[in-house]
């Protein structure tokens, strides 16, 4: 009898503590619900394969501002997003990207997209869709960018193209001499009328190309890319033909070949990034080779905008914009860019002083 | 003057005897190289001006545009093979579009090079080339140098 009543005692007793183990198991099931719900204001979120506990799909929120020149911050956040998950793409499916809700765009901002596009279409089996802006003037913008020359409709068919603007892929381990001049040629109709060469600006987007191609590191020269865009554009009856050209790399910056002494000069006397960087644009600096007679390109592209050949030339690398029109404007990010931005334009001014020029 | 001087001159015209569309300082970063540029044509070209003991004129206008990079290791392997005394002399260049690169040639690519020279830092070289011509102690040797 008394034997009955403890197997009882014990009987209930292990009831109980089911009960306890059940109850902790239902309050850890909810506390995951509510830690794994996906949060509205997140810009990137992610689904993860439930047995390797990989990444295997990513949402990226374009949100409202996407501009490269106004607020680089909005851009770094996506790149960046897309940077952190490429370790892990071996498991990688899909990316998304959502720009239905931008009210602000540039070209800058679709060039960089597009260039980190490429370099993750280039693994095997990442698919990547996205959808348009809402708001007209983007939608525009990016209609008429090029960037749609890139891509295809759910059915697997080309968009139809309705400008003259294009978005040129220039980044292989090769510089594209033919091309990049005929396009250049190509562009210049809208200012003059007939296509014609320029110079000044094949010089500028090679030495750019060819100091990339130089330096990249043979691991990367698969995945690198460079992406000229050409944005024809008329305001205030004055036309512009905008050109920009994105690098992804490690950006001017992270390559400088500063010796220890002026690094240790330039932190005393307090010198900001972006003068940093307007002092490789002077040749303040040597060349990583250590040969005398290189680094003449990045100096060539500020001369071509100080004889006026070029106009509105803005440099984004690292953590600075540069503003070569208004310093006013140069600044210093909170994120690192991995990699360059050139943004310049020439106009009806430009092609009169290089005519000129040569006149003289 | 000139008309005298061309007559008696080997010209190059890059347009027309290389390439429209000229590229980056080494061959392995993109076709019509500077290096590519100074063994298949301009080292040749400087030769036969020296032996016949005329100019060498080369017309840089009408391509679609140069780097820097271009005209540097082309010209500047002209300096190290021949030295500055030897080609300053002999080497006329054209370029009415873009004076500023006549300008950078000899302003800086002769002294840059000539430093060069006389250090014996020798220029990279990214593919095989045919023997070409170096003077040594006034002698024109022909062979594979690098």
């Amino acid at each position: 009898m008394r034997r009955l009543e403890h197997s009882r005692n014990i009987y209930i007793r292990n009831l109980a503590l089911l009960r306890k183990i059940r109850r902790l198991k239902d309050k850890k099931k909810y506390q995951n619900i509510l830690n794994n719900r996906p949060n509205p204001n997140k810009k990137t979120r992610v689904t993860k394969n439930p047995f390797s506990n990989k990444v295997e799909n990513i949402y990226i929120d374009g949100g409202m501002d996407f501009t490269l020149l106004d607020k680089p911050e909005s851009v770094i956040v996506v790149v960046n997003a897309l940077n952190t998950h490429k370790k892990g793409s071996l498991f990688l499916r899909n990316i998304s990207i959502d720009l239905s809700k931008i009210e602000t765009i540039d070209i800058g901002a679709i060039n960089f997209l597009l260039a980190k596009i490429n370099e993750f279409s280039k693994m095997n089996r990442v698919r990547i869709s996205g959808n348009m802006p809402a708001n007209e003037v983007c939608r525009t913008l990016f209609l008429d960018s090029g960037f749609l020359d890139y891509m295809t409709t759910l059915s697997g068919k080309k968009f139809t193209k309705n400008s003259e603007n294009l978005i040129l892929s220039v980044g292989a381990d090769k510089t594209l001499n033919e091309i990049i001049g005929k396009t250049i040629e190509k562009s210049m109709k809208f200012l003059t009328g007939k296509e014609q060469k320029y110079p000044p600006v094949y010089s500028i987007i090679q030495e750019i190309c060819s100091n990339s191609v130089e330096w990249a590191k043979p691991q990367s020269s698969k995945s690198k890319n460079w992406l000229l865009g050409i944005y024809l554009q008329t305001i205030d009856n004055q036309q512009y033909v905008n050109f920009a050209l994105t690098d992804i790399g490690y950006g001017i910056l992270h390559t400088l070949n500063r010796k220890f002494g002026t690094k240790l000069a330039e932190g005393i006397g307090n010198v900001s990034e972006p003068e940093i960087l307007m002092r490789a644009f002077d040749r303040r600096y040597g060349s990583k080779s250590d040969e005398p007679n290189r680094n003449k390109g990045m100096p060539l592209v500020k001369d071509r905008l100080v004889r006026g050949y070029i106009c509105n030339l803005k440099v984004i690398t690292n953590n600075v914009l540069l503003d070569f029109c208004d310093s006013s404007k140069n600044k210093v990010i909170d994120m690192n860019l991995p990699g360059t931005f050139y943004s310049w334009s020439i106009n009806q001014k430009c092609l009169d002083t290089w005519n000129a020029k040569q006149l003289n | 003057m000139f008309r005298h001087m061309e007559r008696e001159a080997v010209k190059l015209k890059i347009r027309s005897d290389y390439s429209e569309y000229t590229g980056p300082r080494y061959c392995i970063q993109g076709a019509s190289s500077g290096e590519e540029f100074y063994h298949t044509l301009l080292n040749a070209s400087f030769v036969e001006a020296y032996q016949k003991g005329q100019h060498l004129i080369v017309d840089l206008d009408d391509t679609a545009g140069y780097l820097s990079s271009f005209l540097d290791e082309a010209f500047g392997n002209l300096i190290f093979d021949f030295s500055v005394e030897i080609v300053k002399p002999r080497l006329k260049i054209i370029s009415i579009q873009e004076p500023d690169w006549e300008t950078m040639i000899f302003n800086e690519v002769y002294s840059d090079w000539e430093k060069r020279r006389l250090n014996n830092v020798t220029p990279k070289k990214t593919a095989d080339h045919p023997e070409w011509f170096k003077l040594i102690d006034n002698q024109l040797i022909s062979k594979i140098w690098i």
